[in-house]
């Protein structure tokens, strides 16, 4: 019997004292070093978020291009006003919010980024445009090669993106089926012609990757687009700088666009504001009358409810701005 | 008496006691400069985004002049009326931050310190007035401000002139937004 002798006593007391003692402090250890992981992994991967971020404000603060090596493959998305590390669904999952207007494909799963910036002018400037695309995303441009408003628009996108430009007529959905079936994100886009349509397009590569047709009508500042289910969205673009996100994004370029738009509204009432305080320090009279009307133009700039409205206030805004430079006045923008 | 088995049990206690101690006193100290770590390491993250800040506000399509490099002194008023109105907007952008423009020159030493407002701007006097714009201010911790600042050409197109001031970044060692 243990209790028959005092030394089995001891070595029972020990053994319990040490297996509880033992279980407190393994307790302790084991929550310390959750929290201290937990920790580490919650700093390192809001640092690749703002490495990112501040990255993107640094490049964003002139015109160019630039490709970003993360230095790793990681999975980053680009959703609206968020930018995010990791699988929404997995453990290391984080989100950085972003005041930038970022043109891209929802997710990017690759160590390098290629990014282009570009002003966004309405005539005054509103914000910078940022275009993202890495490899897995591939996107054609399909339209009349001898038309200059379509070359002038391919001609301008940095080789770096690596969008090519082909004819209409020359397009070939068969030669390009390896390239899309390795892509993560397939874009097509026609402008003004659509020889083959998105079901066409789906049959001939399959179901291997995200597969979007937008088709541009230049002459209306419109496009259709067809997301990788064959859904059609009707969408409008406010000059070059919002056509080019519109490739870029594709079907996720509504809600980027209505970002860009909101700030273009920031914008205009900043130079409404501006223009009234102006007008109420200029002595000359002549400056003034022409200061007014464009303040009135700006206010109704900003209401304009069709991109009509804003395609001929823009063009007004810029002439009147030329004009009060011509009487040295002081200017809108 | 105690007995010669007790003496050993409180021995062991003891022994186990004073390493169960040592053991969290070790743990906690490590704890303690891992935090200490990750401030320092946020105050770094802090400064370079307050910097990379300088020359995007500079820039900033709110605040500056058009393609010219400089900050247009016109648009501050009507920036400040914009932020008041939509300031997670901003917020957004500048997360916890303190941003001052300072006129430097030329402008007399009593005005420098002087906030232009509403009531300064319509005055005859404008700009020789007042001579600091507090463009931004967002800072509910009250936490200790580091600085960082950069001279910058002011443009004022009231009167088509050009003046010398500073952009001042106050930030708190905090990367939140």
């Amino acid at each position: 019997m243990i209790k028959s002798k005092k030394g089995n006593t001891d070595l029972l007391f020990k053994w319990m004292f040490g297996i509880i003692a033992g279980a407190i402090v393994l307790t302790f250890f084991i929550r310390f070093s959750y929290v201290h992981l937990s920790g580490e992994s919650l700093i390192e991967g809001n640092r690749i978020l703002l490495t990112v971020d501040n990255k993107l404000d640094a490049l964003g603060v002139r015109e160019g291009t630039d490709v970003f090596d993360l230095k790793d493959d990681f999975s980053l998305g680009f959703d609206c006003s968020l930018i995010t590390s990791g699988d929404i669904m997995g453990e290391n999952f984080f989100e950085r919010k972003t005041d930038k207007i970022i043109f891209g494909p929802e997710k990017i799963n690759d160590r390098f980024i290629s990014i282009w910036t570009k002003k966004w002018e309405a005539p005054y400037g509103i914000s910078t445009f940022y275009y993202l695309k890495d490899k897995g995303s591939n996107i054609l441009l399909i339209g009349s090669t001898n038309s200059e408003e379509f070359s002038d628009f391919t001609g301008k996108i940095p080789s770096i993106m690596g969008v090519p430009a082909i004819e209409t007529t020359q397009f070939n959905p068969a030669d390009f089926t390896s390239q899309a079936r390795q892509s993560n994100k397939f874009t097509v886009v026609y402008f003004d012609r659509t020889p083959y349509d998105w079901s066409v397009l789906k049959s001939q590569y399959g179901s291997f990757m995200d597969l979007e047709v937008i088709v541009v009508n230049t002459a209306d500042h419109t496009a259709e687009v067809y997301d990788y289910n064959g859904n059609k969205e009707e969408v409008f673009y406010f000059r070059d700088e919002m056509l080019y996100g519109l490739i870029f994004s594709g079907s996720k370029y509504s809600c980027t666009k209505d970002i860009a738009m909101e700030r273009f509204n920031v914008l205009t009432r900043i130079y409404t504001e501006k223009v009234s305080r102006i007008m109420s320090k200029e002595n000359r009279q002549e400056c003034v009358d022409l200061l007014n009307e464009a303040r009135k133009m700006l206010e109704a700039y900003q209401n304009s409810l069709t991109k009509t409205e804003l395609y001929n206030y823009f063009e007004k805004i810029e002439k009147q701005n030329l004009q009060l430079e011509r009487e040295d006045c002081p200017t809108v923008y | 008496m105690v007995k010669k088995g007790q003496v050993h049990v409180s021995e062991t206690i003891l022994v186990l006691f004073v390493v169960v101690i040592i053991l969290m006193m070790g743990v906690t100290i490590y704890f303690k400069f891992s935090v200490e770590k990750s401030k320092t390491l946020a105050e770094e993250l802090s400064e370079e985004q307050a910097t990379i800040m300088l020359a995007k506000a500079v820039g900033l399509e709110e605040l500056s002049c058009e393609g010219l490099g400089c900050m247009d002194t016109s648009k501050f008023l009507p920036f400040k009326r914009v932020l008041g109105e939509d300031f997670g907007r901003y917020k957004r952008m500048f997360g916890r931050k303190r941003i001052v423009v300072k006129e430097l020159y030329p402008i007399e030493d009593s005005v420098k310190e002087v906030e232009c407002d509403v009531v300064k701007y319509i005055q005859m006097e404008y700009p020789e007035n007042c001579g600091s714009w507090v463009i931004y201010d967002y800072n509910p911790e009250n936490e200790p401000a580091a600085k960082v600042s950069t001279i910058v050409s002011l443009y004022y197109p009231e009167f088509d002139e050009y003046r010398v001031g500073r952009l001042e970044i106050e930030h708190y060692g905090d990367i939140r937004r």
